[in-house]
């Protein structure tokens, strides 16, 4: 502040009084003692030059104005005795002037400071960062004071943290207070008692303690707290003030500028938190948004980061999954130094690492300050590189820790705070829910995949196995649950159309949640013209309707129905039916529960369609068989008086007859008993492909009838000199199996063995267990089956072309009927066979358990 | 000698059933459907009775059925003639009340060597 001289004054005062004297001292007549009241023009002068105050511009002009009268007596008695009190005179007006002029300069300087302090005001004001600002603050109060050492020492998480420190020697970055065996340090005495301590000389000061753990050496010394909102946030230091100690005035001016300071740090810290809380809000908006889309754990895993990045420093961030069952977490995203990098997976042990702390304690941790300290404290073995910052909250599902996500720094010291540490467990919230989400999602993925693909192989089965009934009823009820369950419906009807008796519409095929009413609509049909799933049918669109209110043509069946989806079963183009979902609650449905019942509707429609052709296939099966059985039953009456009549002639009962009549009417007996076999072949046949053969499943003793079926063989046998043996393995269990059908089989191969193995051969049956079957064996030392025959012997009507087949009655069924037999059964039939050694047909039965 | 009553629709076959039961020395009452059978059973009281299954009228079920129920004729041994491969036709003619099955068609001179061996059988 600048300070006017007073040298002014006193000269133009001096002047004054000479002129004035000089000029009472002129004769009376002269002109220039007319010019003797004009000695107060350099007194104006001088108030003019101070600018003097009205008031004591008056009192000065009434001590100036006595001035004259003071002089005219010295200057009439001059030389005399009034010298002295002239001279005392011209001292007062000196000293007046001089007190005017002291007064005076604390005005201007009072004055001068109030704009210098507006000026600082609009100066921090202007500051953009808390860290500029007190840096701004403090610079002022060096200036102010004429301090040459001073700093801003802050609070935050409990600790002081010196922000800003001028003046040499620099003080190193952590503060340190130095504290004494009870008593308070100088810093905690500023900011529990809230007010400004000042010392002369800190070092020898008896009240306190040294300050900090500082290289230098207090004289006087100031520490003033810094209040937000009448809270102590932390404190300014000042020392060294080169005059002497700090002034009560410079007390005073110190706390007027830190009160500027602290009004431009509270606005600037109001605007920062408003900030943050903005970008806060964004960052959780935005991964809320991520939770709520179906996202790939990866893309959310980037989202977050992203978000964080935005809050805070995250240039190191991590997330990692803990899994319970293997006790091990994944890091499954790793950011380092800014890029995304792997570290895998490791054993989770209690007491090793930060992640594993978090994920055993469930709680957030946030290191600040001395990190390491704080480590041995928690008792936690850090694992790789230590960081000097950290943050890492918990990934909670329910009760459950799912994972750990960080974020940290190697360098920086307190680069986190308690208030990061809120926002950051709020993220880690939303992730754990985001993860949660998405796991569930693809495990339901992965679950419907598997029904569906259940579905399928399902549908395949039931095709392939062309026996039976293709269970649609069940189908479509599985179709329906399906489609509930993926949903989340209330109800569920699917309807097919259909016309019976005459009357066409929807008919209930099968229904979840309905009133017990609805199963009407399995008999008579539901009206093609009514409700939505009507229109549905008519259009052949797909309706996702959110509030059935606002649908006129919503027919309430169901009371509580609030939203309804309704898909087509569409068939190359044709609408066979629809599915129905209704839900009570509003706008229950979304695009991809459209999407994925219209894959079970497509579905249901390949299973109707194969339903109803395997229907058709079964019709005209079922008329082929009964044409078969009407027709052989036809022939056989006819055939039946052939060959009866032919007998009769034969025998002779109708005369004599001559050799060649003999031989020609054999010929036609032999035929009518071909024929008839063939017939009876075709019928058994005919019956086994409709599946009319009903089996009687019972336990089956091996030995026991094997030997009833070689008793029956033995004699035709033994007259073709053909040796029978059988080889039964001790201790078979039953076979599971129709006995009547086991006789048949064995009874057919064991003819064919007998009829093409030459006199003298052999023939062995045997048998033996093989796991859950029994395997029997017939095996011949017979003709064989030629290579280019084998793979055609159990075809239809094929007959070998051996002399010794063609020679013998046949139809080409023996063997396919067999196979049938067996396979009806559950086992499996084949042979091995080499022309001119023999055949061996071996075929499987399972066990009865 | 022994009457056999023998029921079959289709002529051939009838007069086929007769010669061979003639040479085997029976008597033969002949009915082409099963009403005729009923009544001819009623009124010439045979030893045994060779039913039909499929026939106009009546079919070999309900003859048997008929005849099983009168005192009257109860006492006379009933024969299905039925088919091969016709398994079903042998349990529902014992379930209408037969007594015995021969199956068709037959060798002219097995037919009389059967019904001998039933008529001794039931004689018993």
């Amino acid at each position: 502040m600048k300070r006017q001289s007073l040298w002014p004054a006193i000269i133009s005062a001096i002047l004054a009084i000479v002129v004035t004297w000089a000029l009472y001292r002129t004769p009376a007549e002269s002109p220039l003692h007319a010019l003797r009241y004009l000695y107060f023009i350099p007194v104006i002068l001088v108030s003019f030059l101070y600018g003097l105050a009205p008031g004591l511009f008056a009192a000065f002009l009434v001590v100036s104005l006595m001035l004259p009268h003071i002089l005219q007596t010295a200057a009439r008695n001059f030389l005399s005795e009034h010298l002295f009190s002239l001279l005392a005179e011209a001292l007062l007006l000196i000293l007046s002037a001089v007190a005017v002029d002291q007064w005076l300069g604390t005005q201007r300087r009072q004055r001068d400071f109030y704009k210098a302090l507006s000026d600082l005001g609009e100066l921090l004001a202007s500051q953009r960062e808390a860290e500029s600002l007190l840096k701004t603050l403090l610079e002022s109060l060096f200036q102010l004071t004429g301090a040459s050492w001073g700093e801003v020492i802050l609070k935050e998480n409990n600790s002081l943290v010196r922000k800003i420190a001028l003046g040499e020697p620099s003080p190193r970055k952590p503060f340190k207070p130095l504290a004494q065996p009870d008593r308070k340090t100088l810093a905690d005495m500023v900011l529990e008692e809230g007010r400004t301590i000042v010392s002369a000389n800190l070092e020898l000061d008896p009240r306190f303690s040294r300050w900090a753990d500082t290289p230098v050496r207090f004289s006087s010394f100031l520490a003033v707290p810094l209040r937000i909102q009448g809270k102590p946030i932390g404190l300014i230091a000042l020392a060294n003030k080169p005059e002497g100690p700090f002034s009560p005035q410079d007390v005073k001016m110190v706390e007027a500028v830190i009160s500027k300071g602290e009004i431009a740090l509270e606005n600037l810290w109001l605007l920062e938190s408003e900030k943050k809380r903005a970008a806060k809000l964004a960052a959780l908006n935005e991964i809320a948004r991520a939770v709520s889309s179906a996202l790939d754990p990866k893309l959310l895993y980037t989202i977050v980061h992203r978000e964080i990045s935005r809050l805070m420093k995250a240039e190191n961030f991590y997330i990692a999954l803990y899994n319970p069952e293997e006790e091990t977490v994944e890091f499954v995203f790793v950011v380092e130094n800014g890029k995304v990098s792997e570290w895998g997976k490791r054993k989770a042990i209690p007491g090793k690492g930060l992640t594993e702390h978090i994920i055993f304690t469930g709680k957030p941790l946030l290191l600040s300050g001395d990190a390491e300290e704080e480590l041995k404290r928690l008792r936690i073995e850090p694992i790789g590189r230590p960081a000097k910052s950290w943050l890492g909250a918990p990934l909670i599902v329910g009760d459950r820790v799912i994972g750990v996500m960080a974020v940290q720094s190697y360098d920086e010291e307190n680069l986190y705070t308690q208030e990061d540490l809120e926002v950051f467990q709020n993220i880690a919230l939303q992730t754990a829910v985001a993860l949660e989400n998405a796991r569930l999602l693809e495990r339901t993925d992965e679950a419907l995949a598997q029904k569906v693909k259940e579905l399928s192989i399902l549908a395949e089965l039931d095709r392939e196995m062309a026996i039976a009934s293709l269970d649609l009823a069940r189908l479509l009820k599985l179709i329906l649950d399906r489609a509930l369950l993926y949903t989340g419906a209330d109800a569920g009807v699917l309807a097919l159309l259909e016309e019976k008796e005459g009357k066409k519409g929807l008919y209930l095929k099968a229904q979840v949640g309905y009133p017990p009413e609805i199963e009407q609509y399995a008999y008579t049909p539901y009206p093609l013209e009514r409700g939505i799933t009507g229109r549905v049918m008519r259009t052949g669109q797909a309706v996702l309707c959110p509030d059935v209110k606002l649908d006129p043509d919503y027919d309430p069946v169901r009371e509580s129905t609030l939203s309804q989806l309704t898909v087509p079963i569409i068939l190359e183009g044709k609408v066979l039916g629809a599915i129905t979902l209704e839900s009570s609650r509003y706008d229950a449905f979304i695009m991809e529960d459209l999407a994925f019942v219209r894959s079970l509707a497509d579905r249901a429609a390949i299973a109707i369609n194969q339903a109803m052709l395997f229907e058709k296939v079964r019709q005209a099966s079922e008329a082929k068989s009964a044409f078969i059985s009407e027709i052989s039953h036809e022939l056989r009456n006819p055939l039946a008086s052939i060959k009866g009549y032919t007998d009769l002639i034969l025998e002779g009962k109708a005369g004599p007859l001559s050799e060649r009549q003999e031989e020609f009417l054999t010929k036609v007996r032999s035929n009518a008993e071909r024929m008839q076999k063939l017939l009876e072949d075709l019928s058994h046949l005919s019956k086994i492909e409709a599946g009319q053969i009903p089996l009687n499943i019972a336990p089956v003793q091996v030995k026991e009838t094997v030997e009833e079926v070689i008793s029956m063989c033995r004699e035709k046998a033994e007259e073709k000199g053909l040796s029978l043996q059988v080889e039964i393995e001790e201790g078979l269990p039953p076979l599971k199996a129709d006995k009547l059908r086991f006789t048949q089989i064995l009874s057919n191969l064991l003819e064919n063995a007998c009829s093409y193995t030459p006199q003298g051969g052999k023939v062995t049956v045997k048998a033996c267990r093989e796991d859950k079957f029994i395997k029997i064996e017939v095996a011949d030392t017979g003709i064989g089956i030629p290579f280019e025959e084998q793979p055609k012997i159990f075809q239809r009507f094929f007959r070998g072309s051996h002399p010794m087949v063609r020679g013998k009655q046949g139809t080409g069924l023996g063997l396919h009927i067999t196979k049938k037999l067996v396979e009806m059964q559950g086992g499996e039939i084949s042979f091995r066979s080499v022309p001119n050694q023999g055949t061996t047909f071996i075929f499987t039965l399972p066990v009865w358990e | 000698m022994a009457k056999i009553l023998v029921a079959e629709d289709e002529k051939d076959i009838l007069e086929l059933v007769e010669i061979s039961l003639q040479l085997g020395g029976f008597e033969v009452i002949k009915a082409m459907d099963g009403l005729e059978a009923l009544e001819k059973a009623f009124t010439q009281e045979p030893d045994l009775i060779l039913l039909d299954i499929k026939m106009p009228k009546l079919s070999g079920y309900e003859v048997c059925k008929k005849l099983k129920e009168s005192p009257q004729t109860k006492h006379i041994p009933v024969v299905f003639l039925t088919a091969r491969g016709q398994e079903h036709e042998i349990k529902a003619g014992y379930e209408s009340g037969g007594d015995d099955y021969i199956i068709k068609p037959f060798a002219p001179d097995e037919l009389p060597k059967r019904v001998q061996e039933i008529l001794k059988r039931f004689k018993k």
